[in-house]
């Protein structure tokens, strides 16, 4: 591969590998297109692809490839600036385009840099109280000696603030489009995000929230004000919104039942079925994220 | 009602739409040049001298001809090109550029078409292949090329070449140009936008419907809103809600185009699904088609498809094209006739090229000296060659484009002259000039220039075959020869479709004379007075004009 890849994105991972349409991926329908010449002005009715049952695994799948933590992609980028050099990319651990060639530049370590990243890290203590966290975004690629790869575009932040009670206060955002070739997990397999998330451990207990979309390997869904607090049992309230391969989004309402399980209805659906979902993986790594 | 029913009694297939009114202040023009005029617009190429010569004979043969000229492989590029014009897709950047691909600035001229020509190709496609014509907003596949495939996620063919019918790979819907890239990297949008510019292009474009042309009064608008947020206004305020009600609600389906980066090729490159549904949220609105709720893109291509104004915009938009002006109210009547054959046609493109190219405005060679002044105003009876077209022809006239870094000169602003020659940028010029100005006389008289040395190169200096424009003399034929006057003859019906008069005759010899003697009536002296000569019947106003 060549080092300077970003049409590599073309066809890699997320950026090709959906349930939707995987029948035509290797380019046969394209031969024949329209060739049932359907009624085009029919109305447009989704035919659902996947049962209530296939929709819950798909999400459980999906959060089974890893809780999108901003410090993954973060770490991976600072890891591969140990290929830098004196020139390339340039000053400092962040990428200036405007001071690279076009395409990017080449290191004598054979890593290649393109692209530009703001870097913020926050580091205040403030009597007892501190906050520690980083903000890193942009458009970049780098590829590592062998040609393996990390590409973002969007941006990443966390931060947590502790209290001198013992309150701590954790957030973060994953956003845009990012992979690291290295890996075989979310980040592995491509990540397309708005996501948002935020935790709270206090004397009161402790909450955690997720908002926002994720779509990894061909599975997107939305957290819509889905949160877990200890009144709840551990278990989630809110809205997880999946989405079928016909194109229509199901909702399962979390309610307040406190089990796991919600009511789930698609547009499709003459009735409202009730679906359980797993979502530990990410509650837990998220819960985790409190050590910062 | 006599003339007609006359016309309909002569008439052996009469179209719908070819009822010309009584004492109609159109004329229309020669067969011969009407000819030559569909030539131009059907398959960007000079009539054949066999063509002109079968035509000449039987005027008949000219609606044959236009028939074959529907069925050309050619049509498919001309209607790239008269698309472009309206859908302003070919622009000279993006919020990308080639370098963000691994690709070379070699490439750029080519990665700017290519991206730019993706939605018309699609067009085109399905005008040209007896698709019906709601495919290009339902099509689960799009057209690319070889540049396309490498950049972005596409099934494209094993072993194909050039454009070609290929699928997106990254669970986009099947929606026609609405889930084109080539569509949403032109009409971009950004955190405060929020896609309500794209959704204002797909009104244009789709139901002709332009809302941004609508007139505004901000001073009407105040009353009653004073301190309230703009966000809010636009959701409440009767006049803002004129537009914003259907605006937003479009502008809320298209946000898996949403790019969270602008200027992002990592976002860019790829549909993000998962983010279908934030629009509602971000702009308060669920997404609708003017009040019809939708689920999704592939929902909307079929509701654009199903609304009654979508078959009347492709018969405006083609007439527009074809007749080389807006369309008037004064239109209206025309345009239904177009729309309900089309219609009746199955919606099929080729069926609505053939009743336009039908119609007294599109046959119009001048007007009565009688006609109305709003007539007169409005028809454009004598068409200017644009860019792309001059550029089709002179190609196959000489075998030259005129290159420059591997930019095509008549078809870029960055370092060519498209714009000065009349034609459309789609950001700052958005309709094609119709009146000659002195920008477009020097690029045609450059264009003319090369071409002619070109040619003259070719036929005379290095004697290759098949020669290009001058079939008989050589370059020791005298003026006084037969066979000279002939060349002259020969090239004036070519190129200008009228056969040359003596005067013609007399002062084209005159020309070629007098720059034989002004380069010193040398052995070479003929080259050069043949690329003068050749020059000025290419930059002649019957050859610049169809």
């Amino acid at each position: 591969m060549s080092p300077s890849c970003r049409a590599a994105l073309a066809s890699f991972g997320l950026l090709s590998a959906g349930c939707a349409g995987s029948d035509r991926a290797d380019g046969d329908s394209a031969a024949a297109p329209g060739e049932d010449d359907v009624d085009q002005l029919a109305p447009f009715v989704a035919e659902p692809v996947w049962s209530a049952d296939e929709m819950t695994a798909e999400a459980e799948r999906l959060v089974a490839l890893g809780f999108p933590d901003p410090n993954v992609p973060f770490d991976a980028y600072k890891a591969l600036f140990a290929y830098r050099d004196d020139t390339c990319p340039n000053a400092g651990d962040q990428l200036v385009g405007q001071e690279m060639p076009e395409g990017g530049c080449l290191a004598a370590s054979g890593a290649h840099f393109e692209g530009n990243t703001v870097i913020i890290e926050t580091n205040i203590v403030e009597g007892a109280d501190a906050i520690r966290g980083f903000q890193f975004g942009g458009d970049f690629l780098i590829s590592d000696p062998s040609g393996a790869w990390l590409a973002g575009g969007g941006g990443m932040r966390f931060q947590t603030v502790r209290s001198n009670n013992g309150d701590v206060i954790w957030s973060g955002e994953a956003a845009g489009t990012w992979i690291d070739t290295r890996r075989d997990d979310w980040l592995g397999l491509g990540f397309s995000s708005t996501f948002t998330f935020g935790g709270a451990s206090t004397a009161d207990g402790r909450t955690l929230t997720m908002n926002g979309t994720v779509g990894v390997d061909g599975v997107y869904v939305q957290f819509v004000d889905v949160a877990w607090a200890d009144a709840c049992g551990g278990y989630p309230t809110g809205h997880l919104r999946i989405r079928d391969p016909s194109g229509v989004w199901a909702d399962l309402d979390f309610a307040d039942r406190c089990d796991g399980c919600g009511t789930l209805t698609h547009d499709t659906l003459d009735d409202a079925t009730e679906a359980c979902v797993d979502l530990s993986p990410f509650t837990s790594a998220l819960a985790a994220l409190e050590a910062g | 009602m006599i003339v007609l029913l006359a016309l309909f009694a002569c008439a052996p297939a009469p179209s719908p739409v070819v009822v010309a009114p009584v004492a109609d202040p159109l004329v229309p023009m020669d067969d011969v040049r009407l000819l030559r005029r569909l030539s131009l617009d059907l398959r960007g190429v000079l009539p054949s001298v066999e063509e002109l010569d079968a035509v000449e004979a039987d005027g008949a043969q000219v609606d044959i001809y236009r028939d074959q000229f529907l069925a050309d492989p050619r049509l498919e590029g001309r209607l790239v090109a008269l698309f472009a014009e309206q859908w302003h897709t070919l622009v000279d950047a993006f919020d990308v550029d080639v370098y963000d691909f691994d690709l070379t600035g070699e490439d750029a001229y080519r990665f700017q078409r290519s991206v730019g020509e993706e939605p018309l190709r699609l067009l085109a496609y399905v005008a040209t292949h007896d698709r019906p014509w709601s495919e290009i907003v339902t099509a689960d596949y799009t057209v690319a090329n070889e540049l396309l495939a490498g950049v972005w996620p596409l099934a494209y063919p094993e072993g194909g070449e050039g454009w070609e019918v290929s699928t997106y790979t990254d669970d986009r819907p099947a929606a026609g140009v609405l889930a084109s890239n080539g569509l949403w990297w032109r009409y971009s949008t950004n955190p405060f936008n929020q896609n309500r510019t794209r959704a204002a292009a797909v009104f244009r474009l789709l139901v002709c419907e332009d809302f941004p042309a609508r007139p505004v009064s901000f001073a009407t608008a105040t009353e009653g809103f004073e301190g309230v947020s703009s966000a809010d206004r636009i959701q409440s305020d009767p006049y803002c809600l004129a537009c914003h009600a259907s605006i937003e609600p479009l502008a809320s389906a298209l946000f898996g185009f949403w790019w969270f980066r602008q200027n992002s090729p990592t976002e860019m490159v790829t549909y993000h699904a998962e983010r279908e549904m934030l629009g509602a949220d971000a702009l308060n609105a669920e997404p609708a088609w003017f009040g019809e709720p939708v689920a999704g893109l592939e929902d909307l291509g079929r509701h654009v498809a199903a609304d009654g104004r979508f078959s009347e915009c492709a018969a405006r938009t083609m007439a527009t094209a074809l007749w080389r002006r807006d369309t008037v109210l004064e239109d209206q009547p025309r345009i239904e006739a177009l729309e309900s054959a089309f219609v009746d046609g199955g919606m099929r493109m080729p069926v609505l090229l053939r009743d336009l190219t039908d119609t007294p405005e599109y046959r119009a060679g001048a007007v009565t000296d009688d006609a109305p002044e709003a007539v007169s105003a409005r028809e454009v009876t004598v068409r200017l060659l644009g860019p792309e077209v001059l550029a089709t022809v002179v190609e196959d006239l000489t075998g030259w484009r005129w290159e420059h870094g591997g930019y095509d000169q008549l078809g870029n602003d960055l370092f060519g002259y498209r714009m000065l020659m009349n034609g459309v940028d789609g950001v700052y010029i958005t309709r094609p000039a119709q009146d000659p100005t002195l920008t477009w006389a020097l690029v045609t008289a450059r264009t003319a220039e090369a071409s002619a040395y070109i040619a003259v190169q070719h036929d005379l200096v290095q004697g290759t075959s098949p020669r290009l424009l001058l079939q008989t003399v050589t370059a020791t034929t005298p003026a006084s020869d037969p066979v000279f006057q002939d060349e002259l003859a020969a090239l004036h019906w070519r190129l200008l479709a009228r056969r040359a008069t003596a005067d013609d005759l007399a002062a084209l010899t005159e020309l070629w004379s007098t720059l034989y003697e002004a380069d010193g009536s040398r052995e070479t002296s003929v080259i050069v007075a043949w690329t003068g000569v050749l020059a000025a019947l290419l930059q002649h106003p019957e050859f610049l004009s169809y």
